[in-house]
């Protein structure tokens, strides 16, 4: 941990709430995208977040209490997950995508996205990013109230 | 009590746990550090070293930015470049501190 650390860790935040915010907006953007190449509609993605964490793995109750872990490093983007969800059916005969047969002939498989959850959302990531932000802001602010220490 | 060395340790919990008595239940248990007479020269030296790592990283970040602007984050250039001036007004800090001793010690008369 070294001086910085509070400017790389927030900067992880920054960086990790930059992609929630890119994921969302295709999410949105492809609130009506009824064909894909894997087939089906579009299917809602949702970003794994999850702390750095690079200290040492082994763990044992013989170590002495100072060699537990600190403080994290920040947070990690691991995985972009598909959201499993039913789509969502909108009868629509005409549509070239319509089933063709079954319980649900004639309705169009719309993706599972939530246009108002993705608003909500995108309003809790950009509040993330902001306050994170906030905290490279205030470490700077502290940094140099420090440096003014005995003047 | 020195098995481990201080490399292996994240974040600055063992800093504090050995050198304050207050930490360690009042026991006294200093933290020596691994070489005390390193001349100031040298150390400036690392220390400036240190700092123009990180204006060449920023620089780096900026050139970045314009020439391919889809490879790196904004936020990441702004960050280097407040690490990079903070850095140079910590060393500012310290060398007029250094300087100020200096004279001090040639006034006396």
């Amino acid at each position: 941990m070294g001086t910085f650390s509070v400017l790389n860790i927030a900067g992880s935040g920054l960086t990790a709430q930059r992609l929630q915010i890119d994921v969302i907006s295709n999410n949105i953007a492809n609130a009506n995208s009824v064909r894909t190449t894997d087939g089906g509609p579009y299917q809602r993605q949702v970003v794994i977040m999850s702390p750095i964490d690079n200290s040492l793995t082994f763990k044992s109750h013989l170590l002495p209490d100072a060699l537990k872990k600190g403080i994290g490093q920040g947070v990690k983007v691991v995985e972009i997950k598909k959201d499993e969800k039913p789509p969502r059916m909108v009868y629509d005969p005409t549509h070239p995508d319509a089933v063709q047969s079954g319980k649900w002939k004639g309705y169009v498989m719309y993706p599972n996205v939530n246009i108002v959850e993705e608003m909500v959302n995108m309003i809790s990531a950009n509040r993330a990013y902001e306050a994170n932000v906030n905290l490279v802001n205030s470490a700077r602010q502290m940094f140099e109230k420090a440096l003014t220490l005995g003047r | 009590m020195e098995i481990y060395s201080k490399q292996q340790v994240i974040g600055d919990q063992i800093g504090l746990g050995t050198s304050q008595k207050m930490h360690i239940n009042g026991k006294d248990n200093p933290v020596k550090s691994d070489d005390p007479v390193k001349p100031f020269a040298e150390v400036l030296f690392n220390a400036v070293d240190q700092v123009n790592q990180l204006q060449i990283e920023s620089n780096n970040l900026e050139e970045q930015w314009i020439v391919a602007p889809d490879e790196v984050d904004i936020h990441q250039v702004m960050i280097a470049s407040e690490k990079a001036r903070l850095s140079v007004s910590f060393m500012k800090t310290i060398v007029e501190k250094a300087m100020k001793a200096y004279n001090d010690i040639m006034m006396i008369r």
